[in-house]
């Protein structure tokens, strides 16, 4: 029986915009929009083509690694593409539209959704080659899934019995298409002058970009201003960048004394609850008084345990503020410090006794 | 390094040399031990990587778990041995973690992912255990004999106490047939010849995310990949018997099956007595076989919700 691994993606790596990730999944779609029109045209069949724009999406779904192994796992990416969206002359694509950071106690991972503009000429938006992933050898620093000891958690009130969190970073992007410059008198359309084949072609197809250039003729300087009209693709901008997300926490009942003539088996004392709030005046949701703006009075916290970010502190004798070893989950370049709270589900069950949470954040 | 062979005239580790293990300080003899800190380690390479090689460790969290089996002894005052004591009185009434010493088993606490290999190792007290099930049984042929799994983990950093005890501690008897008895309210239960004790803790070891802590806090996020705490979600307390038959059926002990209040059900192992006083039956079963015929019947225990929050509520020991 032949052996061919060549079938198998194990043994494929993936770079997207140039850099290298290791994910459980990618996959990459490409649509392009096309329907038949029937007209009043003395005949049912279809005659008349309604060819559209060209959409190319690449979905990821990549675990969160702690070792050496963290310069290439989900949240790498995710937080290099969170950074390009705030820093656009950086961005190359394709685009971040949505991560979301699945934090659990035995695995965690991001899912991350990305926008490209389908180019064919684009070759490093999403790269496919046999290179074993280096960072992943042993030899160097060992590799592992990241566990429920690796993270911490502050979520509102919530720090204590947390058992899953989800963050789901969501960018809103706009695809916009233009006409043709008037002043262009190149070759339409994209592939090699005269060597495209398998599909219907005309004298001049071409591939030749238009570079935008100032009055006088002189070259432009700033970004964007080579692009090539004429053809199928969209012009991506990003218009918004919001984060919320999810999590459970089980939740501690206990009677710690008996005040009010409440009875010795109620929980409506202070501190005989944790994450769920029975006592009166007090609340599970961050609700709001008039005239002011009410956020949750701790920082929303996610951090990861970083064993050379510990080591680094360790040798510089440092003493960062967001704490020894631990670094944050999302890019550093935003500041999610401020949240509200804004569903509070409780479930008793035979079990533990959960609630779930749903909370948004202020992006500084 | 050690010759491979018998050259090196070793002196083999034994359960003789060893020695045994304490239970919340009290020595006990066991036939044998087998408790261990356990924890999944494998490796995951579901990846897309460049390459079929396994370069990925998961490793998961970490807890104590085994199993003791020990005759049921008692001393020439013909007292229960202490240790057996407290195993019972907690199965029956898990609201306090046992401990356990011994001088054999290696523990490590810290993080695995950090300490791989032979780092960091400890003799510790096991100072967190729940008892997941017992099971105290006798028959006409073996003296009476408990087999307990455990649950726990290691709470605190202590080291493993063990004092050798004094000799006295061990001598004693193993509880024989001869010592047992067992009657209900409607049979005296003459023909029995074995039976079956069980207590099974339905226990939960979940773990968490760990809590934000700043260090200007004073407070420290520890981090810990041993289970977090010992929960116990449900308390069940069976049993089972095998009866000899003198003729070929018996209309009047026959069990059909549903609950009997205020049935007493006991058994008596020495200083030891089991009351089920609601017994709820399963229906007796009775093959037919050339040999003797031998009826099997099986229960549980009806109790209040609450019952296992106080103690001797199946076993009291005189």
């Amino acid at each position: 029986m032949p052996i061919n691994n060549n079938l198998f993606g194990v043994y494929k790596s993936v770079k997207l915009g140039g850099r290298e990730v290791v994910a459980s999944s990618f996959s990459r779609n490409r649509n392009m929009q096309a329907s038949s029109i029937n007209y009043v045209q003395g005949t049912p069949k279809a005659r008349v083509m309604d060819i559209g724009t060209v959409d190319e999406t690449i979905s990821i779904e990549a675990p969160i690694f702690v070792g050496a192994g963290s310069t290439v796992d989900g949240r790498n990416i995710a937080n290099q593409k969170i950074r390009e969206i705030l820093n656009p002359q950086t961005a190359v694509l394709p685009i971040l539209t949505a991560a979301n950071f699945s934090i659990g106690q035995d695995s965690s991972s991001v899912s991350l959704t990305l926008e490209s503009d389908g180019d064919p000429n684009n070759t490093t938006a999403f790269e496919i080659s046999s290179s074993s992933v280096e960072a992943l050898n042993p030899l160097g620093t060992p590799t592992r899934l990241a566990k429920f000891y690796d993270i911490r958690v502050q979520i509102g009130s919530r720090k204590y019995f947390v058992m899953s969190a989800t963050i789901n970073v969501s960018a809103t992007t706009d695809k916009k298409y233009f006409f043709i410059p008037g002043d262009w008198n190149d070759y339409r359309g994209w592939g090699t002058l005269g060597g495209a084949t398998g599909y219907d072609v005309g004298t001049g197809v071409g591939s030749t970009n238009l570079t935008i250039r100032n009055a006088d003729g002189s070259a432009r300087s700033g970004s964007g201003i080579t692009f090539q009209p004429g053809n199928q693709f969209p012009f991506i901008g990003i218009s918004g960048l919001k984060i919320s997300g999810n999590g459970k926490a089980a939740v501690l009942l206990e009677n710690l004394t008996d005040s009010g003539g409440t009875g010795t088996s109620s929980f409506l004392d202070t501190n005989e609850s944790i994450n769920l709030s029975v006592q009166s005046g007090t609340t599970d949701i961050t609700l709001q008084d008039p005239g002011v703006v009410r956020y949750e009075n701790a920082d929303f916290r996610v951090e990861i345990y970083d064993p050379i970010w510990h080591a680094a502190q360790t040798a510089g004798n440092l003493t960062p503020s967001a704490g020894f070893g631990w670094t944050s989950l999302l890019s550093t370049d935003i500041d999610t410090s401020r949240a509200i709270v804004h569903t509070s589900n409780f479930s008793l069950t035979p079990g533990l006794m959960t609630v779930d949470f749903n909370f948004i954040t202020w992006i500084k | 390094m050690a010759y491979p062979g018998i050259l090196t005239r070793a002196e083999f580790a034994t359960g003789l040399i060893t020695r045994s293990v304490k239970i919340n300080g009290y020595y006990l003899l066991v036939d044998n031990c087998s408790i261990n800190q356990t924890q999944e380690i494998d490796t995951d390479n579901n990846f897309i990587q460049g390459g079929p090689g396994a370069s990925i460790s998961n490793i998961q969290s970490k807890k104590i778990s085994g199993s003791l089996s020990f005759p049921v002894r008692v001393n020439e005052r013909f007292e229960l041995e202490p240790a057996i004591k407290e195993i019972i009185n907690h199965s029956q009434n898990p609201i306090n973690a046992l401990s356990m010493d011994t001088n054999h088993l290696l523990v490590h606490k810290d993080i695995t992912a950090e300490n791989g290999g032979t780092d960091n190792n400890q003799l510790l007290k096991i100072n967190s255990m729940v008892v997941s099930s017992l099971e105290l049984s006798c028959s006409q042929n073996e003296s009476a004999s408990m087999s307990v799994n455990f649950e726990g983990m290691i709470d605190s950093e202590i080291n493993s106490e063990f004092t050798v005890p004094a000799s006295f501690d061990v001598l004693g008897r193993a509880l024989s047939w001869g010592d047992c008895n067992a009657s209900r309210e409607e049979s005296s239960m003459r023909t029995i010849t074995s039976f079956k004790l069980t207590v099974t803790n339905q226990i939960e070891t979940p773990v968490f995310l760990i809590p934000y802590q700043t260090e200007e806090s004073g407070i420290a996020s520890t981090r810990n990949d041993q289970i977090q705490l010992l929960g116990i979600k449900g308390v069940k307390w069976t049993g089972s018997l095998t009866e000899l038959l003198r003729s070929g059926v018996e209309q009047n002990t026959f069990i059909h099956g549903g609950w009997m209040q205020g049935e007493n059900l006991t058994f008596k192992i020495g200083p030891i007595t089991a009351k089920y006083i609601t017994p709820l039956f399963k229906i007796s079963q009775l093959p037919l076989t050339s040999s003797v015929l031998t009826r099997t019947t099986e229960w549980s225990a009806l109790m209040s919700p609450n019952r296992p929050s106080y103690g001797n509520g199946l076993f009291t020991i005189v």
